[in-house]
């Protein structure tokens, strides 16, 4: 007698992201074993990410063979705006048309540059570099040359921030003291109430060097490699104490410090964590936002031989960590945490971004081999990138009964013309069945537009249409795949070819037979 | 001429000389002079000599004293004498080294609670390092002038000190003395009474011996003052006859003789 189907329903799969760490056929069938240049939606729903659009269109030769490691958006109270970047070992500035803006006579021999602005001037800094100061009146200079003194190699810092009204930093050959400014000037760090704090003696497992710094909650933060120092009052830097400490968490890169409004997010040894709750919860391991991808992320950080870069993008809702050498990003969506309290994480690889800046009009810019780019439409410098979703083991609640999945029905939203491969695999092999299918065209036709799309884009079979297709508006797919073979845990996979359009995968049902049991 | 001498010597007693060539009686000069006398007392002796000279004499106890207050008084006075840098370095030091406890607790405290608040590594342009600490530097450094003024202050109150010591030690290294001078007033006194009583007695004595000199003086002088009344009134009438002559020529009677 012949086995009903079972219809087994996969609603929003890899909503709750990747992971890693938890058995597959452990896991909550919400996660994603893999999910590839994918974001969570708007909706909760497993998504591609944006693309890419550059916006330069000259002056690339600039970049030489390097690619843009810096972007910084400096802003003055007069309105002026300007973009920097920092490649080939220059100081560029612009976007469409990149102009190099080193100061004469000054030649960095790295684009690791931490560069902050501070009442109405823009400080760049870098390790073992004479700090420069921009404004918009003078241009860009060195600190010798706006004080009219030679700077002290102590100033020549890798971290800096403004913060409570003074310019902090730290760095150089002394990792142990952090110089603060006098009040509202930047460039002054002598006389005046400039000061500094050596916290040598502070770590609360005895020694550390300092990373990174934040200003968060009124306080000061301190980012050892292995523990963090948090001074109070720092309005009054001479008056500041320690508020509190954490031992055993620290921050290994300061590019990956970003303020998130409620909390202060960076990349320790261990994984990404936040300050709030590292603070909270003194390391406890429940604060580890990565938790999901935490052994990938540690082997990953091991390997690193160059700066990490990192976003905050509240528009998007993520948090960013860019691995420029491995082309990888980790999209961490802030919309929301886990049960575990770790953020939902994608994965972005084979991808351009090697660098990021948040502006204040919302837009994301993007560092890539081609210039400065934006954060926006859906494909990689007019390239396409392949979006991927793979389910964790699936046992449908028996891991023990062999499974024949006979057919999946994906729901997929938008992605058109895209070629989607369906993918299905049984007992955690890497060779899966693939079948594609075509997502239909469905572009909005405006009125009076002057090209009309209709009659002009193929679908995928190669056709014309020939007719009029009127829709809700957002183009939904939910091709029928017949499947075969059989095995006790099922993977199903989901990839796309993104160019160009969004796509977002909204369920995947499943009919599978259900066996014997193995 | 010489029947003329043989009128005179006629005339003349031979007692007459006598009232020239007896002399008068000597005046037996009474001794009135200083009496040298001795002062003794318990404090010592005091001995006059007769030319006036007087010489003290303590007594050895009361010497001692005097020798003990007087060594005092230089002692002191040479104390007194020496410059006062040390002596404000030694009670500073003093001063510093009951202070350095207390302050070194403070400053324990302090370091403990910027270790604590992590804040020994804290340098600023405006105090130098924390406000705490710049605090404590200063109470350091005023405990530190307090003392050094207190030192200078206490070093020249002792000098002060040991000058009035000086002045009192040499003032009573003189007690004895004076104790022994003051035993010299009634003796003084004493001895002027016995002098005024032997001046008196010589002066008495030499009055009587001129009273009876001058008798002897008047008695001769009445003597030779009878003698000259005689011849003066003999001579006289002899003058008168021998001047006496003619009335006509004015010539003496007696040159008409020869």
């Amino acid at each position: 007698m012949a086995q009903p189907l079972q219809s087994i329903n996969l609603i929003a799969p890899g909503f709750k992201g990747v992971n890693t760490e938890d058995s597959p056929i452990a896991q909550d069938q919400s996660f994603a074993d893999i999910a590839d240049n994918a974001v969570i939606d708007k909706r909760g729903r497993i998504a591609a990410r944006k693309g890419v659009v550059l916006l330069t269109t000259s002056g690339a030769t600039e970049l030489g063979t390097d690619h843009i490691h810096r972007i910084h958006e400096f802003f003055d109270d007069a309105g002026n705006v300007e973009i920097f970047s920092a490649t080939n070992n220059k100081i560029l500035k612009g976007t469409t048309t990149l102009t190099e803006v080193t100061p004469a006579a000054y030649t960095p021999t790295a684009n690791n540059w931490k560069i902050v602005n501070f009442n109405d001037k823009a400080y760049f800094f870098q390790n073992n570099h004479e700090p420069l100061v921009y404004d918009n009146a003078t241009g860009l200079r060195t600190f010798g040359t706006a004080n009219g003194t030679t700077t002290p190699s102590y100033l020549y810092g890798s971290e800096a921030i403004a913060a409570y009204g003074r310019l902090w930093t730290v760095g150089g050959s002394d990792t142990q003291t952090i110089y603060w400014s006098d009040l509202l000037i930047g460039t002054s760090f002598t006389g005046g109430s400039s000061g500094s704090i050596n916290v040598s003696k502070a770590w609360p497992d005895g020694s550390d060097e300092v990373v990174a710094l934040a200003a968060h909650n009124n306080l000061l933060i301190i980012f050892g490699k292995h523990s963090i120092l948090a001074y109070a009052n720092a309005f009054s830097p001479a008056e500041m104490a320690l508020a509190d400490t954490v031992a055993g968490v620290g921050c290994i890169d300061r590019n990956s410090v970003q303020h998130i409004g409620t909390d202060v997010l960076f990349l320790s040894s261990s994984g990404v964590r936040s300050f709030g709750r590292a603070v909270q919860e003194k390391s406890l391991p429940l604060s580890d936002l990565s938790l999901n991808i935490k052994t990938e992320l540690i082997e990953i950080v091991q390997l690193l031989t160059q700066p990490v870069q990192s976003v905050y993008s509240p528009e998007n809702s993520f948090y960013l960590l860019t691995f420029p050498e491995l082309s990888t990003t980790y999209c961490f969506d802030l919309k929301g945490t886990l049960e575990n309290r770790a953020y939902r994480v994608t994965k972005w690889v084979s991808a351009p971004f090697k660098s990021f800046c948040q502006r204040k009009n919302g837009e994301l810019l993007v560092g890539t081999l081609s210039g400065v780019g934006q954060y926006t439409g859906y494909s990689d410098l007019t390239e396409s990138f392949r979006f991927r979703y793979y389910s964790p083991g699936l046992t449908f609640g028996d891991p023990s009964k062999l499974k024949m999945v006979k057919k999946l029905k994906p729901t997929i939203i938008g992605g058109n013309s895209s070629l989607v491969s369906v993918k299905w695999g049984y007992d955690f092999s890497t060779s899966y069945n693939t079948l594609d299918f075509g997502v239909g065209n469905q572009v909005p036709f405006y009125f009076n537009e002057a090209t009309t799309q209709f009659g002009t884009s193929p679908d995928t079979g190669g056709t014309v249409f020939t007719e009029a297709e009127f829709t809700g508006g957002i183009i939904t797919s939910r091709p029928t795949i017949n499947t075969s073979g059989n095995g006790s845990i099922v993977t199903i996979g989901i990839e796309a070819e993104i160019n160009g359009f969004p796509l977002s995968l909204q369920e995947i049902n499943v009919l599978a037979l259900i066996g014997r049991t193995l | 001429m010489s029947w003329l001498d043989s009128i005179i010597k006629g005339l003349i007693p031979d007692t007459l000389g006598d009232i020239y060539s007896t002399p008068l009686p000597t005046i037996d000069v009474p001794d009135i002079t200083f009496k040298p006398f001795t002062v003794s007392g318990p404090s010592g002796t005091i001995n006059t000599d007769p030319s006036g000279g007087t010489s003290y004499s303590l007594d050895p106890t009361q010497q001692a004293m005097a020798s003990k207050f007087f060594g005092g008084a230089g002692a002191f006075a040479d104390r007194a004498m020496v410059d006062t840098g040390q002596r404000e370095t030694d009670i500073y030091n003093r001063i510093r080294a009951a202070q350095s406890p207390e302050e070194q607790r403070a400053a324990q405290l302090l370091e403990e609670r910027m270790a604590a608040q992590g804040r020994l590594g804290v340098s600023t342009a405006q105090y130098g390092g924390t406000p705490e600490q710049l605090a404590m530097a200063k109470a350091q450094a005023e405990a530190q002038n307090t003392a050094m003024l207190s030192a200078m202050q206490q070093a020249q109150a002792e000098q002060a000190q040991q000058a009035s010591l000086a002045g009192q030690f040499l003032q009573q290294s003189y007690a004895p003395q004076a104790a022994l001078l003051s035993s010299f007033n009634p003796a003084l006194n004493v001895a002027s009474m016995a002098d005024v009583g032997r001046r008196q007695q010589g002066e008495f004595d030499i009055e009587a011996q001129i009273a009876a000199l001058q008798g002897a003086l008047g008695q001769q002088q009445g003597q030779a003052s009878l003698y000259g009344g005689v011849y003066s009134g003999l001579l006289g009438g002899l003058g008168s006859i021998l001047t006496s002559g003619n009335s006509e020529t004015g010539r003496p009677w007696w040159l008409d003789i020869f």
